[in-house]
């Protein structure tokens, strides 16, 4: 970004200086003269250079920002860049154990809901066997931006400093419900979970196999029956599609078929326990928060290798 | 008159026999070692020192719960056809009756199953032993219940439960969770009926079992209704008429729109708003289920204190599922490795 300052006295030699230029910090000086640094627009050039204002210039109106300034005062040493961009890892780091841990915990509930269910409602009731075999379709689908740009990695002055020099672009995952979730049964309790869904699209969609990453991503599990491991898969990855297994509509009350036969949870019956419902939440929570890890680990691949290339160029500048 | 001399004669056999099968029903002491079972092998071990001996030898490992589950429900099968093949007349015809109640889930298993295109070779071994019928591999072949009734059920035990519920609409979920409903239903007054009539202390157990069965399953459809498509006029032909709350506490719950309603209507009646008391959802609550259960559980246990009567077999085999479930809880809370509620089981004795 780039500051502009907005002079109403007499134009100095500053003015449409500043305007084509990168203004990066205004300082006093030890002499008490104001002194500005900014950098020329030259993209492939990280110069910086030093001006200062003649006495008697105002600045009615600036647009600061503190947190800018340090950043500022960082972008003015590849050293400190470094250290920025190690804390900038840490972060995503952390960020991504918490949201591995809520997945873990979230899996967990969604299984012991899960047996809950089935204490209730009867073993053979909630097994295997229930499922859909044959035009089994996944609910939700993932959508791949590969262009690297603005879905999740925050923008700052840095990143954008820095975008010439990445070497890769790093593809975001965001996820989409398969088709328009506006009709679907309502499940009550559905936790209000920060979803990128209700899209409906049928190109351009690449669809992945969510079952598999869920299997993998399951991880305290060692002792999994075969039941239950299909269960899961399942349970996360699969709707009802048309029903043209028995001939054709049952109406429920004017609802198009279509809507009606989203809930995976009716491969269960009608009248299912609570619990059941609420594994059913859990596991679609978990399908969400597999997507952010994944978006995490690639904002963290692409902030280690931006953190490769400014320590090489760190290290030719002082060779050099 | 005076059934307490006569009885003995024709089931004192089979009476003597289940109070011996009563005996070998879990203790507390043998939960408090099942919880502390690190893995299914665990588990295995223990129960070989119960009544259950050595039923889960010659399964391969890795153990699973649907491989115990499948023992556990092969011991009482054996015991329960064993006093069938045993019994005369009025006797034959309870536990026929108590048998319905497993084809009613067996005939709803298969026509789910084949629903979501699974084969039928692979859905009969699911099914539950006691609950078989000669026309039941031939459910595959109806796709609505007119032909479920004209081409399976009607040479069955079933047919005159199925009579409420015929339609001409093609099955899918909702019919088929409304057919497993109204035959529930059918089947619970006709046994109500015979109880009945039976009179005596029979009458006077299982009137009462019967009443609270009617009575959970009306509570529990409602409960569990909302939010999903069933309207609520559908919803009141399923409720069950031979329990407390006919005719007047029936017809509230048919009104009913939310939890809190349900809990208003079962203020009315002592013995349920106990019950939901203290239940909900939250760690550590009771779940009101879990309170059905448990009550269940106390009143099956009281119809032990009564001889000479038919609700001894009725309590055994209710007591023996609640068991089950008990075994089947645990081993799941050991083998996902989450102990957290593992002592939710019901103890019974």
């Amino acid at each position: 970004f780039s500051f502009y300052l907005i002079i109403d006295s007499k134009p100095q030699n500053c003015s449409y200086f500043l305007k084509f230029n990168r203004l990066l910090l205004i300082f006093d000086d030890i002499f008490g003269n104001s002194r500005f640094i900014y950098q020329k627009l030259d993209l492939d050039l990280d110069l910086y250079y030093c001006g200062h204002f003649s006495r008697d210039f105002r600045f009615p109106y600036i647009l600061p920002a503190s947190d800018s300034e340090k950043k500022m005062r960082m972008a003015l040493s590849p050293k400190e860049k470094l250290d920025e961009k190690v804390l900038q890892i840490f972060d995503a780091l952390e960020e991504l154990y918490k949201t591995q841990e809520r997945l873990e915990q979230v899996m967990k509930d969604g299984f012991f809901n899960m047996s809950r269910a089935r204490y209730s409602m009867g073993l053979k009731r909630v097994s295997a066997d229930q499922i859909l075999e044959a035009e089994m379709r996944a609910n939700k689908t993932v959508l791949i931006c590969e262009d690297g740009s603005p879905v999740s990695i925050e923008e700052n002055f840095i990143a954008s400093l820095d975008k010439i020099n990445a070497t890769e672009t790093s593809p975001m995952f965001t996820l989409h419900q398969a088709t328009d979730s506006a009709e679907a049964t309502p499940v009550p309790e559905i936790t209000p979970k920060p979803k990128d869904d209700v899209k409906e699209s049928e190109t351009g969609l690449r669809k992945r196999n969510l079952g598999e990453d869920l299997s993998k991503l399951s991880l305290k599990d060692n002792d999994h029956d075969e039941s239950k491991s299909d269960k899961e898969k399942n349970e996360t990855s699969s709707s009802k599609s048309g029903k043209n297994v028995v001939g054709d509509h049952g109406d429920g009350g004017g609802k198009s078929e279509e809507a009606k036969a989203k809930n995976p949870l009716n491969l269960f019956g009608i009248l299912v326990s609570r619990e059941l419902r609420t594994s059913q939440n859990r596991f679609e929570e978990a399908v969400s928060l597999a997507v952010q890890i994944s978006n995490l680990k690639q904002q963290l691949r692409s902030l280690q290798s931006q953190y490769k290339t400014l320590r090489n160029a760190a290290t030719q500048s002082t060779c050099t | 008159m005076m059934p307490e001399i006569s009885f003995n004669i024709d089931h004192g056999y089979l009476e003597g026999l289940l109070r011996g099968f009563k005996s070998g029903i879990l203790k507390q002491a043998d939960y408090l070692n099942l919880i502390q079972c690190e893995t299914l092998d665990d588990l295995k071990l223990h129960l070989q020192s119960t009544d259950y001996g050595n039923f889960l030898a010659n399964e391969p490992s890795p153990l699973t719960v649907s491989v115990i589950d499948d023992k556990l429900r092969e011991k009482l099968v054996i015991e329960v056809e064993h006093m069938r093949n045993h019994a005369l007349e009025p006797l034959s015809t309870f536990l026929d009756y108590v048998k319905y109640s497993y084809m009613i889930d067996n005939v709803i298993l298969l026509i789910t199953g084949t629903l979501h295109g699974r084969p039928i070779h692979e859905l009969l071994p699911k099914c539950h032993p006691l609950g078989t019928f000669d026309q039941l591999a031939a459910i595959n072949l109806a796709n609505t219940s007119i032909m479920l009734y004209n081409a399976v059920l009607v040479d069955t035990p079933l047919a005159p439960y199925i009579k409420d519920c015929i339609s001409a609409e093609d099955l899918d979920e909702m019919n088929v969770e409304i057919i497993r409903n109204t035959l529930y239903k059918s089947y619970l007054e006709d046994f109500y009926n015979f109880c009945k009539k039976q009179g005596g202390a029979t009458a006077d157990v299982m009137c009462e079992a019967l009443a609270f069965d009617a009575d959970r399953r009306a509570f529990i459809i409602t409960i569990n209704s909302f939010g999903t498509e069933l309207s609520k006029d559908d919803r009141m032909k399923l409720y069950p008429r031979c329990g407390n709350l006919y005719p007047t506490g029936l017809k509230m719950l048919g009104e009913c729109d939310d939890y809190e309603q349900v809990k208003a209507v079962a203020d009315y009646y002592p013995q349920y708003k106990e019950l939901f008391e203290n239940s909900g959802s939250n760690p550590g609550e009771k779940t009101l289920e879990d309170k059905f259960f448990e009550h269940e559980v106390k009143l099956m246990k009281k119809a032990f204190m009564q001889q000479f009567q038919f609700g001894v077999f009725y309590a055994y085999i209710r007591l023996k599922e609640q068991e089950n479930r008990n075994i089947l809880w645990i081993g799941e809370c050991v083998a996902q490795r989450h102990r957290a509620k593992i002592d939710s089981y019901i103890p019974i004795f």
